[in-house]
């Protein structure tokens, strides 16, 4: 009976018990209490001051036949997107990197995956030798880090020996930011909701990650020689809490 | 599951914090670490009452020891379920005479979230397949897999070396995998096929 790496961990998880969750009072009653003790703990101590720290920034429009967003994000802000996973191997890769992509592909659900193959050198205590690194950057919110390494040394056990690293795609790939808002949120929200629901979304987005903000979105529709051209604007303000 | 978590940078902002004193971080934090806490006893427990009260043990702790804390040194998620394990083991240790032995302690902590309900098949050769590995193998499938932490989480929980343990769970995953792939044995009693 064959199974997919997908399977396996499905199963583990299915078979592991989380157990019941807490009853609401008693979590209510102990979060008082903890109020409690952490003023006590803390008496006499100030919160250190919360910091004005004014991260503004934004954006500018792009253009597209059809519907296109684009914002600029701060680097501070931590929006996840997927992950890089950087692999560095002695000499050659020992498996094409497509096919680790396809691996990848079958495996996990993602919305697009790009590689990059670069000849390197490397220093090891046997001296420098020559490497190749292939960084895949795998873009899906839900693709588990951890799975990824896991599954592709599974698949691939010649992989054991490679140097993994794997990072969050983040701040380090602005445009890909823009672009995912504007595709996973954005449109479909001022499509189906307006654009003060997208306000409330990106408010509530920016809340959840422990910053205070105000975001404006104004959108300008025209038609162009190449067609229906949409421009959207968004300005997102925001004052971390640190 | 994981979508559902508070990011690790929120919660080490939020630890950081607290650990200067500020309340409403340190409320954000309980909230956010709660249900992982309260889900660990309550997986190893089976008693919701007794669950309640360990994860009330661990945030007094927590709040004793939060001005101590570098979340430099490891991921607030993981260091509460540290907390947690230590709680657990300490209170495993105390039972009423004869005490538990260790290797007992070792296999409640590798096998309490094992669900005992029937299942298909796959899982049934799953549970079987996993229960001929170690205690410490089995334990760090829990906490990944029950628990829910991320690989280098459990790695901090359990004092070992990331690669250490990523080395493993892609050893054993590998493992499992050939052996699932195979016909079951009759009479459920597989021969290990890894090697530790």
């Amino acid at each position: 009976m064959p199974t997919s790496d997908r399977q396996l961990e499905t199963k583990l998880r299915e078979i592991h018990r989380r157990g019941e969750a807490p009853r609401p009072e008693a979590s209510d009653a102990l979060e008082e209490e903890l109020d409690a003790r952490f003023a006590a703990a803390f008496d006499g101590t100030q919160p250190r001051p919360r910091r004005p720290s004014r991260r503004g920034w934004i954006i500018g429009g792009l253009a597209g036949a059809a519907l296109v967003g684009a914002c600029a994000l701060p680097a501070e802000y931590e929006l996840s997107i997927g992950h890089r996973v950087a692999l560095v191997m002695t000499g050659e890769s020992p498996v094409p990197p497509h096919e680790l992509a396809r691996h990848i592909e079958s495996s996990f659900e993602v919305d697009e995956i790009r590689i990059a193959v670069r000849k390197t050198r490397r220093t090891t205590d046997a001296g420098e030798e020559a490497a190749t690194m292939v960084a895949l950057d795998v873009v899906g919110p839900d693709v588990d880090a951890d799975a990824l390494e896991t599954s592709l040394v599974a698949a691939f056990p010649t992989l054991a020996e490679a140097d993994f690293e794997v990072d969050a795609l983040e701040g380090t790939v602005r445009g890909t930011i823009g672009g995912m808002l504007s595709h996973r949120m954005i449109d479909v929200v001022i499509d189906t909701e307006g654009v003060e629901a997208a306000r409330e979304r990106i408010l509530a987005d920016l809340e959840a990650r422990g910053l205070d903000g105000d975001a404006t979105v104004e959108i300008e529709d025209e038609e162009t020689p190449d067609g229906h051209r949409r421009r959207v604007r968004i300005e997102v303000e925001a004052h971390s809490r640190d | 599951m994981a979508s559902e978590r508070t990011p690790a940078f929120l919660l080490r902002r939020l630890a950081r914090r607290a650990a200067t004193g500020d309340a409403r971080a340190f409320r954000s934090l309980y909230q956010a670490l709660q249900p992982t806490v309260h889900a660990y006893f309550a997986a190893r427990t089976s008693d919701v009452a007794d669950a309640e009260d360990f994860t009330a043990e661990v945030f007094h702790r927590v709040v004793q020891r939060l001005a101590t804390y570098d979340p430099a040194r490891g991921s607030p998620r993981a260091w509460v379920v540290s907390i947690a394990r230590n709680l657990f083991i300490d209170a495993l240790r105390a039972a009423p005479a004869p005490a538990t032995p260790l290797a007992d302690v070792e296999a409640r902590l590798a096998d309490a979230s094992l669900l005992d309900a029937e299942d298909d098949d796959l899982g049934q050769r799953l549970r079987s397949a996993l229960a001929d590995y170690p205690p410490a193998v089995r334990e760090m499938f829990a906490l990944r897999y029950g628990d829910g932490l991320r690989v280098r989480e459990v790695a901090e929980v359990l004092g070992e070396t990331e690669a250490a343990v990523k080395q493993r769970f892609a050893r054993t995953l590998r493992e499992l995998k050939a052996r699932l792939a195979g016909p079951p044995r009759a009479g459920g009693d597989e021969e290990v096929v890894h090697a530790h």
